[in-house]
């Protein structure tokens, strides 16, 4: 049976810094998460973006379920919007010149054409799936307004909110506590908890802070530096922790320790109470 | 009116800053988003018109439009009266002279967009027309108008293109620079006040435009 994502990567830059990434998620790990630690300039954004498909890898492939996203022999690079990927990355994207409803119906609107919908009359559907989705996620009263009237917490929700609409296959996780006060994360960590476990979806949360890595529950990796010395030689991804060695043809592989178990169990920010 | 000086400038700057304003935002894009190489090249040749003394980019123009050339040629054939001295041969001579003013503040707003809000789009599914109307574009507003703006204020102000190119033809070609150039060499300081005065408001108008564009763009 093939992983449900297995990687085998490299990406280097001008500096002569190199990012290695070579794992395997197997099917088990829909509705969990690998959790993704290091240093600041480790790799940990970059890996991201590369499964994202907004960044190319140098060299090896990436698949999904068996299907090539990328493969640098072939030249196969599956465009972005074909990867059907949630998304959070630190910094803040909704679109500051949209209204929160306009930010969710873009995300079902953008990948048929602003002009099919209209025409087609499919707007009318999507606006009834956006305003299911605003009460479901709590943003009703917020739907009109723009982001930058928002906090931290609410612009985040509607991120999870815009992401979940596009229904992922794999969601990616780039510091999504990064600057939420403790009320806030415990909002944010439980709203990603629900949504992975409900939609039985696998996601790679990552994080720079040990703390927070520390009450995340998942297989977990981290970057470790290829010369201990510099951290300028680059880094490689090293499983740590849910080892099974189930898939060498992709190399690691990360599975949790206990399948059964509920992974995602304790948040961060719910230690804070 | 359109036939006053006045009216003349008020057309040829509106249109001018109109057309250049659409032409600009794919330039700009280019260059903001190509590589380093082509995106210096794309810069310096949007900015040559910047250093060109206006005599020598009137003399070229006046060489494209001539009916001998295959640009001016095609003009007359198509619409049945040449380029040079003409309000058309204006409206061309203004667009690439003031080229660098609707493209530079555009290619400033294109850069300072997060490319996060653009690598969004594209993981929400959007393709490239759809990232640049609905996300770009609308964020980059302000540099759009400032464009506008601009082109608009340095159209008004023209002098040694337009009258090289335009000529002096009275109703056609005649803008206010021209009108208050020759109200002054005819004595005639009276009408040569109204025009100055009219140009005077015109940048005034101008300047208030950007300045207020400027505090959007801040408080955006």
């Amino acid at each position: 049976m093939n992983p449900l994502l297995s990687v085998d990567i490299v990406r280097s830059f001008r500096a002569g810094r190199t990012i290695r990434a070579r794992f395997s998620i197997p099917k088990e790990m829909e509705g969990r998460i690998l959790v993704v630690t290091g240093e600041s300039g480790s790799g940990k954004s970059t890996l991201l973006r590369m499964l994202a498909g907004v960044v190319s890898p140098d060299a090896g492939s990436i698949r999904w379920n068996g299907e090539p996203w990328f493969d640098a022999m072939t030249g196969t690079d599956r465009p972005v919007a074909r990867r059907r990927i949630g998304y959070l990355p630190q910094e803040d994207t909704l679109f500051p010149h949209m209204t929160v409803k306009e930010n969710l119906l873009f995300a079902m609107e953008a990948g048929t054409g602003i002009l099919k919908s209209v025409f087609e009359g499919r707007r009318r559907t999507h606006a009834g799936a956006v305003d299911e989705a605003l009460s479901r996620f709590g943003l009703f009263p917020l739907s009109a307004e723009i982001p930058g009237n928002l906090s931290g917490g609410q612009r985040r929700r509607v991120s999870i909110c815009r992401m979940s609409l596009r229904e992922p296959s794999l969601v990616l996780l780039d510091e999504p506590m990064n600057g939420l006060d403790p009320k806030a994360k415990e909002e944010i960590g439980g709203l990603i908890r629900r949504f992975l476990s409900e939609r039985r979806v696998a996601g790679i949360w990552v994080t720079h802070d040990p703390p927070e890595a520390e009450l995340l529950e998942g297989a977990r990796a981290s970057f470790e530096r290829l010369d201990p010395e510099s951290p300028m030689a680059g880094h490689s991804l090293v499983m740590t922790e849910g080892d099974d060695p189930g898939f060498p043809e992709s190399g690691r592989s990360f599975l949790p320790k206990d399948p059964g178990g509920i992974l995602l169990s304790r948040m961060p920010g719910e230690s804070m109470r | 009116m359109f036939h006053s000086p006045f009216g003349i400038t008020l057309m040829l700057s509106f249109v001018t800053a109109s057309i250049l304003t659409l032409l600009g935002a794919p330039i700009a894009y280019g260059i903001a988003f190509s590589n380093r190489l082509g995106s210096v090249a794309g810069e310096i040749l949007v900015s040559l018109t910047l250093v060109f003394p206006p005599a020598v980019l009137g003399y070229f123009l006046m060489v494209c439009f001539s009916p001998d050339s295959v640009f001016g040629h095609l003009f007359e054939r198509v619409f049945g009266h040449p380029l040079a001295f003409s309000f058309e041969g204006l409206v061309v001579a203004s667009i690439i002279y003031s080229l660098p003013f609707a493209v530079q503040p555009l290619t400033q707003s294109f850069r300072s967009v997060p490319s996060s809000h653009l690598e969004m789009a594209r993981i929400l599914g959007a393709g490239r027309l759809t990232t640049f109307f609905r996300v770009l574009l609308p964020i980059s507003l302000p540099g759009l108008l400032t464009g506008w703006v601009l082109s608009f204020a340095h159209t008004v102000g023209e002098f040694g293109v337009v009258l090289m190119v335009g000529g002096n033809i009275p109703g056609e070609t005649r803008t206010l620079s021209i009108e208050a150039y020759e109200d002054l060499l005819s004595l005639d300081f009276a009408n040569a006040r109204k025009a100055v005065f009219a140009l005077l408001l015109l940048s005034l108008v101008s300047l208030l435009g950007i300045q207020l564009l400027n505090r959007w763009r801040r408080s955006g």
